[in-house]
């Protein structure tokens, strides 16, 4: 594939794969109050997961300790279900002290971080800084010699979508059930919404586990995208840009995360190589770009703070 | 005070200390079923406190609280409304970002879909829901929000704020409702209203334990006041007899004329809501 | 595992004092505008950036570098109050919160786009350079330097707060913004001189943090962790918090390396934060807080 369609199809699966983790961001800052700075911890542990349940054995210069060479889809599953624990442990502690959003941000930022640290100083986990490479070789190597880099390309674009569009199916069920419903008053007034009889804490720590399942899910797919995973793919900068996206879209509106998404982590990060450049300015492009991203976001948070596209109504009654 | 009094729900010596100073000291009362009793008393007299006791939001120093045979002290909000206790607000406190009717149907626990896992097997019917609707927009019906019921809760007028509080509490069927000053800031048109839709509902088989500092609405509102001085219950009765008390009248009834009933609000917003 | 030196204590006291200086700037800023600022961060890294162009781009001396810096990173942090966080004031605290994100993500891609990704460090003079022998312990100049700067700097707070009309302000404002609001204190005024002083300790405390160690652009996130660490130890909106719970910090990262990997320093800081949002939120000098 050349030119516009290759650009489209890279769009399309960043679109979706951040998509998924954009849905899961929304579900517990969009539909429950509740501020994850420290999102990326889900999706690296997504992306860790699936890495060390999918490589075989260490080799030679390889530190880690296991490798259990399980199918992908299985280890992808797992990923999702251990971002679900570790997003949920970073966060319960703090929702258990009824702690302010702020808090609950900065706490879940630091989690972050601190699991970020240990990966990169504990080489026995997965090799520490360097990373562990050649994940989801043997799925590529197939999908090569069956139809070559396009095919490959298609194929990792369809499963990132299929799985987006089963996370946004269940998301919008969820909305409009009355879980999401309870979720959603418990983000008005957690007081209040306890002596109607909602048990607050449950609620919470659901719904930070059910978003981190799906950060956890799109790591997985991301980590065999790129076939490497190391410490650096959990930076801040991929928590804020989840983040910003969701925040621009819309909080609390699923369509709105898909418009976040593909604006910022879609167009913006791949279209500028369209724009007419000169070498100098390509070299410094991707920061002008995320400049450009966190000016809008500041515009909107002081325009129009609810989003581009605001909550919906779950239900209307004629 | 019969025995059966006691059983309905009855509290034994609360009390509540706050940075050393005593709210709520040794208050003791009980109340019957299908009673409409006024809880009232002057300013920082630890009423509204009382409430947040009752509701476990606040944690007791000391006593019980009994309702319906149980034991419920020191249970959490949520488990406490679900033994079927209602709680209105003195500032209502509906779910803005909701809709009225979202505001109703979101106030029952328990419900079927309400668990994350079993939402995903909703297709088809689903009779609790249904049911939830029809009671809510019944309700709506009856206290004259009908015509709102799309209409984000924060777009309401202070006055429908307080009959959206009051209805939604209702949604769950509890068993004993707490109001906190139901009358207050409300038009004397709606007070009325206020008072038939308590009457309605005593008849229907709830029971009332309101705070109010409206004499007059208590008066045409309850059988009997529970006067509440200095986090204790001073008196109990009807309240033309309870006037007549001269201790009653020297901590209470002397001052409230006096005072202004909306500065009354205010001062105890500040000091007694959560 | 290392057995205990006396030298842990120390290192601890310096790594103390450089968190220090940042965080009595971002604990005033955080107290009187009441919201966690994130890119004040970016405003250290823009103060060790400033020195640097100052002091090896262009070859100024460095204690000519050194106040040059607290001036332009006070006027930027000003500047930045004005154009993106005084307009929003009314806002949600939320919406500040990320707003300071999308800031802290402009300035430090800005950062980058200036000055690259490469790892720098500061020239410095010799006799900062040299090493001291006290005792066990071998310490540089700049390390006795830079704790004889926070004593100063603490001092002359003290004085600030204590005597002058500005800091009486600042402390009333920092404890009841709507009562000092009510006796007549000019907020406007105080939020303007909080910013310049806050802004000054950033870059003070970037051109320390990088004469310790190394500059690139994206240490900022890094460092408001530190920061937030000592300032939420020690309760928001308290200088003297920051001071001492910049001492909780320094200690613990620095003594934390007797039983782990010394690569795991800033981990233990960023769990000293979340022990200190869960347990204490009010912190060790506690006051009623906005976080």
């Amino acid at each position: 594939m050349e030119g516009f369609l290759a650009f489209a199809l890279t769009v399309a699966t960043i679109s979706a794969i951040f998509g998924i983790v954009g849905l899961g961001v929304n579900a517990q800052w969009g539909y429950g109050g509740m501020l994850n700075i420290g999102n990326v911890a889900g999706f690296g542990a997504g992306m860790y997961t699936t890495t060390l349940l999918t490589v075989g054995a260490p080799g030679e210069r390889d530190f880690y300790a296991y490798g259990a060479s399980l199918p992908l889809w299985l280890a992808i599953i797992c990923g999702g279900f251990v971002a679900s624990i570790v997003a949920a442990a970073i966060a319960t502690p703090a929702l258990k002290a009824g702690v302010s959003a702020l808090r609950l941000g900065l706490v879940t930022f630091a989690g972050a971080e601190i699991l970020r640290t240990v990966l990169a100083v504990r080489l026995d986990i997965a090799n520490g800084f360097p990373g562990v490479h050649g994940v989801g070789s043997g799925f590529r190597h197939w999908a090569f010699d069956n139809g070559g880099q396009d095919f490959y390309d298609l194929l990792i674009f369809l499963i990132a979508s299929a799985v987006f569009i089963t996370a946004f199916a269940l998301l919008e069920i969820w909305r409009r059930a009355p879980f999401g419903r309870v979720v959603r008053a418990i983000r008005e007034d957690s007081d209040a919404a306890a002596m109607l009889g909602h048990n607050v804490l449950k609620f919470q720590v659901q719904t930070f586990a059910i978003g981190g399942f799906f950060t956890g899910i799109a790591g997985g797919i991301y980590v065999i995208w790129l076939g490497t995973v190391t410490p650096d793919n959990m930076l801040p900068a991929v928590s804020f840009m989840v983040m910003i996206a969701v925040i621009l879209g819309g909080s609390g509106n699923n369509w709105g995360v898909l418009f976040g998404i593909i604006i910022t982590l879609g167009l913006l990060e791949q279209g500028s190589r369209f724009l007419p450049t000169t070498d100098d300015i390509r070299e410094i492009m991707p920061y002008l770009r995320r400049m450009a991203l966190a000016a809008a976001l500041i515009l909107v948070l002081r325009f129009r703070p609810q989003g581009v596209l605001p909550e919906q109504r779950s239900v209307t009654v004629k | 005070m019969t025995e059966a009094a006691n059983d309905f729900f009855s509290v034994e010596g609360i009390s509540k200390s706050f940075e050393g100073v005593r709210a709520v000291d040794g208050c003791t009362f009980s109340i019957e079923e299908q009673s409409v009793v006024g809880l009232v008393g002057p300013n920082g007299a630890g009423k509204s406190t009382v409430f947040n006791l009752v509701t476990g939001f606040h944690k007791l120093d000391h006593g019980r609280v009994k309702f319906r045979g149980k034991d419920i002290t020191g249970y959490p909000p949520d488990k406490t409304a679900r033994q079927g206790i209602g709680r209105g607000f003195q500032i209502p406190r509906p779910f803005s970002a909701l809709s009225v009717f979202e505001n109703m149907i979101v106030s029952i626990p328990n419900q079927k879909r309400e668990s994350w896992w079993r939402a995903l097997y909703p297709f088809g019917k689903n009779p609790d829901e249904h049911h939830a609707r029809e009671r809510a927009l019944d309700l709506l019906d009856k206290f004259g929000l009908y015509h709102l019921r799309n209409d984000k809760a924060a777009t309401l007028s202070g006055g429908q704020k307080k009959l959206l509080d009051f209805a939604h509490v209702l949604m769950s069927r509890p068993s004993l409702v707490l109001l906190d000053e139901p009358a207050g800031g409300v038009n004397p048109k709606l007070q009325e209203a206020m008072t038939g839709f308590i009457h309605d509902l005593r008849s229907e088989g709830l029971t009332f334990l309101i705070v109010e500092h409206n004499l007059a609405f208590v008066d045409e509102t309850c059988d009997t006041v529970i006067v509440m001085v200095e986090g204790k219950v001073m008196a109990r009765g009807a309240l033309s007899d309870v006037r007549e008390i001269p201790s009653v009248r020297d901590a209470y009834m002397g001052s409230i004329s006096k005072v202004d009933q909306k500065s009354t609000a205010v001062a105890d917003t500040a000091s007694e809501t959560p | 595992m290392p057995e205990f030196e006396v030298a842990y204590i120390v290192f601890g006291l310096i790594s103390a004092s450089v968190i220090a200086v940042m965080g009595i700037g971002l604990t005033l800023q955080a107290g009187i505008s009441r919201f966690f600022n994130i890119s004040y961060g970016e405003l250290v890294t823009l103060g060790a950036f400033s020195t640097y162009t100052f002091s090896v781009t262009w070859a100024f001396p460095l204690f000519l570098a050194i106040p040059v810096t607290c001036v332009v990173v006070a006027v930027a942090s000003v500047g930045l109050n004005w154009t993106v966080f005084r307009p929003m004031r009314n806002s949600n605290a939320w919406v500040l919160l990320i707003a300071s994100l999308g800031v802290s993500f402009f300035l430090s891609n800005l950062f980058f786009a200036q000055w690259g990704s490469r790892v720098r460090r500061l020239d410095v003079p010799d006799f900062l350079s040299d090493s001291h022998k006290i005792g066990d312990v071998v310490i540089t100049g700049t390390d006795m330097m830079i704790v004889a700067a926070v004593i100063i700097i603490s001092m002359l707070l003290y004085l600030m707060l204590q005597r002058t009309g500005v800091g009486k302000a600042m402390r009333a404002t920092a404890d009841d913004p709507g009562l000092a609001a009510v006796t007549g204190i000019n907020p406007e005024k105080v939020s303007f001189y909080t910013w310049l002083l806050a802004g000054a300790l950033a870059g003070l405390g970037g051109t320390f943090f990088a004469m310790t160690g190394f500059l690139e652009p994206q240490m900022g996130t890094r460092i408001i962790l530190l920061i937030g660490a000592s300032v939420v130890v020690g309760g928001v909106g308290n200088p003297w918090g920051a001071l001492a719970g910049a001492f909780v910090v320094g200690m613990s990262m620095e003594l934390s390396v007797m039983f782990i990997n010394p690569g795991l320093k800033l981990a233990v800081a960023f769990a000293a934060l979340v022990i200190a949002l869960l347990i204490r939120p009010q912190g060790i000098l506690g006051q009623k807080g906005f976080l």
